[in-house]
């Protein structure tokens, strides 16, 4: 076998069986396949993108699937990886209501996401308890994503407000963990 | 007598090839090339000196034949081809030790696994197989104790070659023939890329003669109905 064959076969084998323990540290060249990925093994979806927002360490992807909405994380790993996050599942829209919402704390950050109903809000609106205000008015076809920091606290939002174009509060929620 | 010019001559080929790793080979090679001729003109009865000289004369140019050496044993061949040796091995020797750890895992884990034998009223061998996306789940046994409790063993694994898998966590619901429904403990038995796994049912229906396994979520719906072979009443 001349050299050049044998670092053919070499490449082979480093290739193949390389490649065959990586696959079960579920890293991944793609995001979007590792999202895609992280929900059909959590029995979910495939959920439609609606927004992609970008963190340090990874990435948030919005999405819908039939009555399900969801946030779900993928993580940035050695630089060019990415790998299952958190929050793959669903939150189910309870269409009886204007808005409905979900939040949950990452290791830097807390993210607050929701779903609009009611056609008539316009705003949404986070009210944190260091009384930083957050609002969104572009949604991502009906959705919105907050994204803010953990700041020590664990349940550290007061109300999540949604306006109509008057500026009337058409819904509005206290945080029942939050403690003032 | 000491061969020097053939050594020299050795010399001045082996200083052109780049590829440190093989120029002990190269050596010996022409070296042995060059001590037949020598063998040769001798035995044609020519003095050893004047069968040096004639053996060195007929290699041909030193610095033509190194170069030309030097070409066949690139140093960027030569050195991939030993980068990828060391590379290879090494994967290897890393993915026999991992399969190692491993193999504990390949190895059966029983469902009655820490129940005493004198608490088992009967067991019972199942074979039921069913999917959810990429994981496949095996009812492997049932195992109904005195105290009423029926023990469901399932392995699953995922059948996708990428990826690693959520943890199933999903929650079943688990009935009876009767109507009877039941909440399940969890109960892990062993994890790696089979995970098994059993469910404990409490306080299972003496008059139930099948269980039925329930999921039903995210638009994915699983029903499985395993007959009780011991009938209702377990006899």
């Amino acid at each position: 076998m001349t050299r050049k064959k044998k670092i053919i076969r070499n490449l082979i084998i480093i290739i193949v069986i390389y490649l065959l323990p990586i696959n079960k540290t579920g890293l991944y060249l793609d995001p979007i396949k590792a999202h895609r990925d992280s929900e059909r093994s959590s029995h979910y979806g495939p959920s439609e993108i609606l927004h992609i927002e970008d963190f340090p360490r990874g990435k948030y992807i919005l999405g819908k699937y039939d009555k399900w909405f969801s946030c779900n994380t993928i993580n940035k790993k050695l630089a060019i990886f990415w790998t299952f996050g958190s929050g793959p599942g669903g939150i189910e829209n309870d269409r009886a209501k204007p808005m409905s919402y979900s939040w949950q704390g990452t290791l830097e950050d807390f993210i607050l996401f929701g779903i609009v109903n009611d056609e008539r809000i316009e705003k949404v609106e986070l009210t944190l308890h260091t009384d930083e205000v957050f609002s969104q008015e572009e949604f991502y076809d009906d959705m919105f994503l907050f994204v803010y920091s953990r700041d020590g606290g664990t349940n550290n939002f007061k109300y999540l407000r949604g306006y109509d174009k008057e500026g009337s509060i058409i819904f509005e929620t206290i945080n029942p963990m939050y403690i003032d | 007598m000491h061969l020097h010019k053939k050594d020299e001559f050795l010399g001045k080929v082996i200083s052109y090839v780049k590829f440190s790793f093989d120029r002990e080979d190269i050596r010996e090679e022409i070296n042995n090339h060059i001590l037949d001729r020598i063998e040769y003109y001798e035995a044609k009865g020519y003095e050893k000196s004047q069968a040096e000289d004639l053996a060195i004369n007929a290699m041909g140019d030193a610095e033509e034949i190194g170069t030309q050496l030097n070409k066949e044993h690139s140093p960027v061949i030569g050195w991939t081809w030993k980068v990828t040796n060391y590379m290879a091995a090494w994967i290897l020797i890393i993915n026999l030790l991992g399969l190692l750890f491993f193999l504990p895992n390949l190895l059966p884990v029983s469902t009655s696994q820490g129940i005493p034998k004198e608490e088992i009223v009967w067991k019972q061998r199942v074979n039921e197989k069913i999917q959810i996306d990429d994981r496949v789940i095996k009812y492997k046994d049932l195992v109904y104790d005195k105290s009423g409790n029926l023990y469901i063993g399932y392995s699953y694994y995922e059948k996708g070659l990428w990826g690693r898998g959520w943890t199933f966590g999903h929650p079943w619901t688990i009935w009876d023939n009767l109507g009877g429904v039941y909440n399940t403990g969890g109960g892990y038995l062993s994890g790696g890329i089979i995970t098994r796994g059993r469910w404990r049912v409490a306080k299972f229906n003496k008059n139930a003669s099948s269980v039925i396994i329930n999921y039903s979520i995210y638009d994915r719906s699983i029903k499985v109905e395993i007959p009780i072979e011991a009938g209702g009443g377990h006899d």
